[in-house]
């Protein structure tokens, strides 16, 4: 794994750790990068490690039986990935790198062992764990009553505020996947926010013009999954 | 679209609630035992029952004898009838709710005062979660789509014994991450399924939970929760009822045919009822 400069606070559950309990977790945390569509696990895995990003963003996909695929949450440095390590049982979704970048990685039984302790990290868990419910839960509404160009505007703005810029690369498969349409319908998407003069697309390189425009354009769900996140974690 | 401030009597409280109201709300210090009479102002229509001596619900059945009765001198029985709100969105957390017979419904209320439920919650788990998980303020209008019985407890009494790291924290945790489940699985099936598919998904949910073929849903209310026109609900269900599925009348819908029910649903009924909610069925 390649040595990088990178703080651990740079994500923000790790940041919440304070003085005694970061010098505890601290060597245990491995620096890593993350590669553009990396899988870190699969439904039924049982995981080695649990993944704190903090310059890339992971996506989790839940499936059907037919193999497609339907994103129901982002982690970026606001979160963690694998988040079954400590709630018991086994994975059920997919989770794969989307943005590339850097984290860290921590065992599962480090891990387990700093929650069982009751301290600051154990909090930080559980309060991401109800801010991935609400995340989660929106998508439940969302997608069944929003257009799928709003979702699209959603989804976007979710990525700005966790890679923190304004361009950023997305494959059509993991669009598709993201919006819950056919790969092929993808760019039609895509070129209607374009055309507003939201963002500037080509061949999955998205760059955002007028994020204030694409916020305005954008389903209610993304300042109401916002708003609570903020409240939440930062 | 159905609009849940129809024939509502207190849009003022509801609009109140829209305001979200952050961790650290004061809890109040009502009596907590079994039998209190005072059951706090926004509750008073929650109604004290005698306990059947009949336990239920999954979490606390799982719960170690030991534990069980730490917790015992402080559940309550309650009657929540049809439609009765437990929490508006934004409102703290004073009281959880472990659904017995009742089945509870989180609604998430659009900006056009539109709704469509994100998940519910019968015998496998608990209301109130994110009292437990954050300290926060309840995220959904959270309303008793099937009336019944639960018991309820002080949201204080669950986050103490939660601390304790035993059996309850392990119970809550797998529920937290079933509830999860049931968020992904209803956000896929939302996007991709039919609205027949996600209605006959829906009733056999609410079956598992409610555990009685007789079910206190009309259109209206169905096309509250599944976020879809009144018209569409209708419309599935007659052909249900034609193929005797179903039947219904005057707010009453009867499932006569399980199997049948089961090969209309999508196959994302399977996949929950495959992870937590099998054995919860009579």
């Amino acid at each position: 794994m390649p040595e990088t400069n990178q703080p651990a606070s740079d994500n923000s559950l790790l940041a919440a750790l304070s003085g005694e309990d970061c010098e505890r977790l601290a060597p245990h945390l491995e620096p890593v990068t993350l590669g553009l569509s990396q899988v870190l696990f699969r439904p039924e895995d049982r995981l080695r490690h649990v993944h704190f990003p903090t310059t890339s963003i992971v996506s989790l996909l839940t499936s059907l039986e037919d193999g497609s695929g339907m994103e129901v949450g982002l982690v970026g440095r606001e979160g963690m990935v694998g988040i079954s390590a400590f709630l018991g049982g086994a994975e059920t979704k997919i989770a794969t790198v989307q943005a590339a970048g850097e984290g860290f990685r921590l065992e599962v039984g480090k891990l387990q062992a700093e929650f069982a302790r009751g301290g600051a990290l154990q909090g930080a868990l559980l309060r991401y764990t109800h801010a991935l419910m609400i995340q989660v839960s929106q998508s439940v509404v969302c997608n069944a009553r929003h257009p799928v160009e709003g979702r699209l505007a959603r989804w976007l703005l979710m990525y700005y505020d966790r890679l923190g810029r304004d361009e950023f690369e997305l494959t059509h498969e993991f669009m598709g996947n993201m919006l819950g349409v056919r790969r092929a319908s993808v760019s039609g998407v895509a070129e209607k926010l374009q055309v507003m003069g939201f963002i500037c697309y080509q061949r999955g390189h998205f760059t955002v013009l007028d994020r204030k425009g694409l916020e305005e354009f954008a389903c209610e769900c993304y300042p109401a999954v916002k708003e609570k996140f903020d409240d939440l974690l930062l | 679209m159905t609009n849940k401030f129809e024939n509502d009597n207190c849009i003022a409280r509801k609009a109140s609630g829209l305001r979200y109201r952050g961790a650290d709300a004061p809890s109040d210090d009502r009596p907590v035992a079994a039998g209190a009479s005072d059951v706090g102002g926004a509750y008073k229509s929650i109604k004290p029952v005698p306990f059947n001596g009949l336990l239920t619900n999954k979490l606390l059945t799982a719960l170690p004898g030991e534990d069980f009765a730490r917790l015992l001198p402080h559940l309550q029985p309650v009657s929540l009838s049809r439609g009765e709100d437990l929490y508006d969105f934004g409102e703290a957390i004073h009281d959880v709710y472990f659904p017995e017979t009742a089945v509870v419904s989180h609604l998430h209320i659009f900006a056009d005062g539109s709704t469509t439920e994100a998940s519910m919650i019968g015998r496998e788990g608990v209301t109130g979660l994110s009292s437990v998980l954050a300290s926060a303020a309840q995220m959904h209008w959270t309303q008793a789509v099937i009336p019944g019985t639960a018991l309820r407890l002080r949201a204080e009494v669950l986050k103490d014994e939660f601390a304790r790291g035993g059996a309850l924290q392990r119970l809550i945790l797998a529920y937290a991450s079933d509830h999860i489940e049931q968020l992904s699985q209803r956000a896929i099936c939302n996007g991709r399924h039919t609205v027949e598919e996600r209605l006959c998904s829906w009733l056999l949910m609410i079956h598992d939970r409610a555990g009685d073929d007789q079910l206190p849903l009309t259109h209206e209310q169905i096309a509250r929760h599944l976020g879809t026109r009144r018209s569409g609900i209708t419309d599935t269900a007659i052909a249900l009822r034609e193929r005797q599925i179903i039947s219904y009348s005057r707010g009453q819908i009867c499932i006569i045919d399980r199997p049948g029910l089961e090969m209309a649903a999508c196959e994302c009924y399977r996949t929950l009822s495959r992870q937590n909610l099998t054995a919860a069925r009579p």
